[in-house]
């Protein structure tokens, strides 16, 4: 079952982190401007980092952007312009998606875990992006262009769960 | 000064080994995961060691357990996204002289350099 309280923390959580992030890169203006179910009609964007979380809470996480947005947030990381078919970008773009879920995974309760980040360029699939059952996607803009992030999270831990219903 | 850079991104190695290039530190070995770190200690002699935790293979925390463990006394930054407090205190328990959570800017780490280096001199 989903646990609406404890996704609408993770969407606050996940958006102070995206801000946070990208703003530490030079990124300003990031703003979430809508969170709603995936649906089977939803497109991937063509880069995307996934990382997993295991733990009190247990999922997937994916920052999936266009090849616009991905260069511009590879190329404010990293200093340079990179191609997307070196080591190097997928490297810089899975480092950025490791800042925000590791800062995401601090402000939730709970003892979590998160994995190193796996990008794939082109193509991406739920499964391929581990995000198995209900998957809610937040789209973003941001001063470098729009991105999604999409995420599938249960909770795991009972005491989280109605902690989380109980927060203020 | 003698510095081994261990982090599974390179682009974040590149980032790091500019701040130190800054503090006039050249002499810097990089190693992509712990058992990559292991192998490089015997070698290099850093003397002093910029670790991330989240890493394949073998992650900064278990290295930094086989370091101490070894009797090796290298003064140790975690410099990681691990922010929890409790992640920080098991970092400190197993070693670990100082701590810095990513992203950071280039006088934040300086100054946490600076700052370990003087606490293991004295
Ligand atoms: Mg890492």
């Amino acid at each position: 079952m989903r646990d609406h309280a404890f996704e609408s923390e993770f969407v606050a959580a996940m958006h102070e982190a995206l801000s946070f992030i990208l703003a530490s890169v030079g990124v300003q203006n990031v703003q979430a401007t809508a969170t709603r179910a995936r649906t089977s009609g939803d497109r991937w964007n063509e880069v995307t980092g996934i990382i997993t979380y295991s733990g009190d809470i247990a999922g997937a996480v994916a920052l999936t952007a266009p090849l616009a947005t991905a260069n511009a947030m590879v190329h404010a990381l990293a200093g340079e312009m990179l191609s997307h078919e070196s080591e190097d970008y997928t490297d810089a773009f899975g480092e950025l998606v490791n800042m925000i879920c590791g800062r995401t995974k601090a402000a939730l309760r709970g003892e979590n875990s998160i994995s190193v980040p796996t990008v794939v360029i082109g193509d991406c699939t739920g499964r391929a992006a581990g995000l198995e059952g209900p998957t809610t996607v937040v789209l973003c803009e941001s001063g470098l262009g729009p991105f999604a992030v999409e995420f599938a999270i249960r909770v795991r831990a009972a005491g989280l769960a109605s902690s989380a219903k109980g927060a203020a | 000064m003698r510095v081994l850079l261990v982090d599974d991104s390179k682009v974040m190695r590149n980032i790091q080994r500019k701040i130190l290039a800054g503090l006039g530190w050249e002499e810097i070995t990089e190693a992509a995961d712990g058992a990559e770190a292991l192998e490089c200690i015997a070698s290099h002699a850093p003397e002093l060691i910029l670790l991330d935790w989240n890493m394949p293979v073998m992650d900064g925390l278990e290295f930094l357990k086989k370091l101490r463990s070894a009797g090796n006394k290298t003064p140790v930054i975690m410099v990681t996204t691990e922010a929890e407090k409790s992640r920080v205190i098991t970092a400190v328990q197993a070693g670990a002289n100082n701590y810095m959570i990513k992203p950071f800017t280039a006088d934040q780490l300086k100054e946490r350099i600076e700052q370990t280096l003087k606490r293991h001199a004295a």
